[in-house]
């Protein structure tokens, strides 16, 4: 038998750079500039094409319109980023409107309208989680179903669908302020949805839960074998998801007095859309709440900018679905090409 | 036509670079018809590359490509295929929850009229060729996921076998398969070559290469080191290539090559004197399918191996340690310091260390960097209530980088761009940087470098000269023998051996996990 004198000493291996070392070298992709750049193409040609568009009246109206879809938007950043995807995020926001849009029509303080349209919402991420990593159902079917089920349980709630309107008089200011009120400047919504990304971004970047996450998103056993807690954190992840989408609900019921069903249906898609446009961003794909934000100021300067261009409705959709197509086209190319 | 034979496969003048890096350097690699090169070289010195040139992955700089003397091109997988060349990756690309035989034909027309596949007739087919081209015994009917890693990889090696190629690469075949395993692989490879396939053979065994190549063609940091020819004018035997002392002497200058200067051997190792309180307490442990009722001990300052073949319940070591027995199924305790394993969490929170076999699915988070991955385990390193601490992270991150050599060293690196010897130190340093007491290690070497062995081995020996325990798990027989106090044979799901260290001999642990010795005589591995 050859035995072990094949082996070389200890810490022998031959010094100097091998080649490929380089390769490690931390260095902007091409790809992670898409996003960015998109941003920047849409703002120039709007500008071009609509003298109002780059007004500070225009961006204060982008900017509150972006707020909502924002807090739908880093919602889904987590979900995605544990290894999933959330289609109910719309049922946790019409739950969340829902809940705060009938105490306070039941007459309850806001603060308790607040807690309880939270509460609502995040029986659906007790729910998703559950059906996700306790049952072991793939997050997209778990939250289909939940989506399905949460649209048939607001007409049910709603006595088949009838919006809550809240009058002036039985509102109280204290709730009319989450979504017509102003805070240092900014309309509550937009402060809401900055305090809600900073602090996603803080819990997912700077803590060990959000390195178990992320870890646990892209490859689960590994994660359980370095001794993370995968099936609780994935869980928690659900639940974060659902307040934060909660929230973006209390905020809708405030700022359309009252509460219209499916109309968080609305953010479902884009949000995805926006987090995955924002995932361009990473080296690795992997989705943040800065890339998501961007992800959602694409959108939302792309939708504010055809209106002003009188671009009809019909075309909108189009427009919306060709921008992420070519990102995420572009981001494939040279991701093949960097091979 | 010329008197002297064409070459089968003629590449040569290979040029690579990424970006500003070379990567190959006038490369060249030559296979006449019925020859098998083996293809040595370090993680990183450009082996990879230069097949990934071969196969079309890759497009060279400059390269010049001949199939029987006829210029030849290759600018995708299909092409390489179309000429002939196949090849059988490291990692298996395998669809797990096909069939076996599903698996073995898939892409491939195995019709029966009209695009119907007749299921039986298929899977029955399957076995037949299975048998037939790798000596494997598994049943057609079976998922992919639920053969053993070692079964995978034949199935894979067969699927490029039976596409009748005229140009066969095997890259590190045998790095999860038992010495019996590896014996019907090279059997096979023998057969091809036979019939005038031209064979490359990438390996870090040494031993296999001077037991199967004709040549050995050494790669040393992207340029061709050296090429040494293992043929003999003389010899008859084994077709002609050298034996004994003289295989031996070209084999070192093979290792010397390959590292760029002289080796020493590793000298024989003092018999440790561990004692105490078992670290490591196994009892009763029972794992379906795999063993039952297995019982050991590890103390501090004592390396225990365990080794045994495919189906003797090996495989299912680790798992079942580390989670303490509590899978489905399941049974048994395992004490840990004095505290009971419930799960994975509470094994790693007693001190264990679990180095998975399969590395790049569950020892690293690939698109994760060094740095994220070990702060991953070593969480208690690098956080407080919870909140990393980024300053504090890097610099854990930093030290145990370079403390386990890990190349680059730079743990901006994502772990999954690292070659497998450095994935592994990286592996090993995120429990070293935990503070880890007792490391079960699953086939910890399997497809690294001699280096990063060396390296990998004389970490772990500090962690035991320090009263750390190890539970070896391994088919590397020689890996064993250098560094186990005792080796304990699995054999049919039963603990059948075990050895003191001066008892420990490749050919002895061999002769016992085929079941040749004790008591278990003549039988063969699981069918």
């Amino acid at each position: 038998m050859t035995a072990t004198t094949e082996r070389p000493a200890g810490g022998a291996a031959p010094a100097g750079a091998r080649p490929g070392a380089e390769r490690h070298r931390k260095r902007l992709r091409p790809a992670q500039l898409l996003a960015p750049l998109s941003l920047a193409a849409i703002v120039v040609t709007f500008g071009v094409l609509s003298e109002n568009f780059l007004t500070g009246s225009n961006l204060q109206v982008v900017l509150a319109s972006s707020a909502l879809l924002a807090l739908a938007a880093v919602a889904m950043t987590v979900v995605v980023r544990a290894g999933g995807i959330d289609l109910s995020v719309g049922v946790a926001v019409d739950l969340g409107a829902y809940g705060a849009a009938a105490l306070v029509a039941a007459g309850y303080v806001p603060w308790v309208a607040v807690v309880g349209g939270l509460l609502c919402a995040l029986v659906v991420g007790a729910v998703n989680a559950v059906l996700v990593t306790v049952v072991g159902i793939r997050p997209f079917l778990a939250t289909l179903a939940v989506w399905l089920i949460g649209s048939s349980a607001q007409q049910l709630l709603t006595g088949g669908g009838a919006p809550i309107y809240l009058s002036r008089g039985e509102t109280p200011d204290g709730f009319r302020v989450l979504g017509g009120g102003q805070v240092l400047g900014l309309d509550v919504p937009v402060a809401a949805a900055l305090v809600g990304a900073l602090v996603v971004a803080a819990v997912l970047g700077g803590t060990v839960w959000g390195r178990v996450l992320t870890a646990a998103g892209d490859q689960p056993s590994a994660t359980r074998i370095a001794g993370g807690a995968a099936g609780s954190t994935v869980a928690s992840a659900y639940l974060l998801a659902a307040l934060v989408a909660g929230l973006a609900g209390v905020l809708l019921a405030s700022k359309s007095s009252g509460f219209v069903p499916f109309s968080g249906q609305l953010y479902v898609l884009d949000a995805i859309g926006a987090v995955f446009i924002g995932a361009t961003l990473s080296r690795t794909g992997r989705t943040s709440v800065v890339g998501s934000l961007v992800g959602v100021l694409i959108f939302t300067l792309l939708s504010n900018g055809m209106n002003l261009v009188a671009l009809s409705a019909f075309w909108q959709d189009l427009a919306r679905g060709l921008v992420l197509l070519a990102v995420l086209v572009a981001a494939a190319v040279l991701a093949r090409r960097a091979r | 036509m010329a008197a002297e034979v064409a070459p089968r496969v003629s590449l040569t003048g290979v040029r690579k670079s990424f970006g500003a890096v070379r990567v190959l350097d006038d490369v060249s690699l030559v296979v006449a018809p019925g020859e098998v090169v083996a293809l040595v070289g370090e993680n990183g010195a450009g082996k990879s590359t230069l097949i990934k040139v071969l196969t079309g992955f890759h497009r060279a700089d400059t390269a010049v490509l001949e199939v029987d003397g006829r210029p030849a091109s290759v600018a995708s997988a299909r092409d390489a295929e179309a000429l002939g060349i196949r090849v059988v990756h490291q990692d298996r690309h395998l669809a797990g929850r096909l069939s076996v035989a599903e698996q073995l034909y898939l892409g491939r027309d195995e019709g029966g009229r009209g695009g119907l596949v007749h299921r039986r007739e298929l899977v029955r087919r399957a076995e037949r060729d299975l048998a037939a081209s790798v000596g494997l015994h598994v049943r057609g009917d079976a998922l992919v996921d639920d053969l053993t890693v070692a079964e995978q990889q034949l199935l894979q090696v067969a699927r490029a076998v039976l596409t009748r190629p005229r140009v066969l690469v095997l890259d590190e075949p045998t790095a999860s398969l038992a010495a019996a395993e590896a014996a019907l692989l090279f059997d096979a490879v023998r057969r091809l070559a036979a019939e005038g396939v031209a064979v490359v053979y990438i390996s870090h065994y040494l031993q296999e290469v001077g037991d199967l190549a004709d040549r050995v063609l050494v790669l040393r940091n992207g340029r061709t080191a050296g090429e040494v020819s293992l043929r003999s004018a003389e010899s008859d035997d084994d077709g002609g290539r050298v034996a004994g002392a003289e295989r031996h002497a070209l084999l070192d200058r093979v290792v010397e090559l390959m590292v760029g200067h002289q080796v020493a051997g590793l000298g024989e190792r003092e018999q440790r004197r561990p004692g105490g309180e078992p670290l490591l307490a196994v009892d009763g442990l029972t794992a379906p399918g795999a063993f039952t009722d297995l019982s050991l001990r590890v103390l501090p300052g004592e390396v225990v191996g365990v080794t045994g073949l495919i189906g003797s319940g090996v495989e299912a070591l680790a798992d079942a340690v580390t989670t303490g027995g509590t899978a489905r199924g399941a049974g048994g305790r395992v004490g840990l310091g004095g505290r009971r394993v419930r799960s994975r969490r509470s094994f790693a929170r007693a001190g264990g260390a679990h180095v998975p076999a399969q590395r790049r699915r569950d020892g690293i988070v690939v698109r994760a960097t060094v740095r994220e991955n070990i702060g991953l385990t070593a969480t208690g390193q690098v956080s407080r209530w919870g909140l990393l601490l980024p300053r504090r992270e890097r610099a854990v991150a930093e030290r145990w980088v370079e403390r386990t050599d890990v190349r680059p060293a730079d743990p901006e690196a994502l772990a999954g761009s690292l070659s497998g010897g450095n994935q592994q130190k990286v592996v090993l340093a995120k429990w070293l940087a935990r503070g880890s007491r007792l490391f079960v290690l699953d086939q910890p070497t399997a497809g690294v470098d001699v280096a990063s062995r060396e390296q990998l081995y004389a970490r772990i020996e500090e962690q035991v000269d320090d009263g750390a325990g190890v539970l070896l798990i391994t088919t590397d027989l020689e890996e064993l023998v250098g560094l186990a106090d005792r080796v304990l044979v699995l054999h049919r799901g039963a603990l059948v051996a075990e050895l003191p260290r001066a008892e420990l001999g490749v050919e002895r642990l061999l002769a016992i996990s085929s079941g040749q010795r004790a008591g278990r005589q003549g039988q063969e591995v699981p069918a």
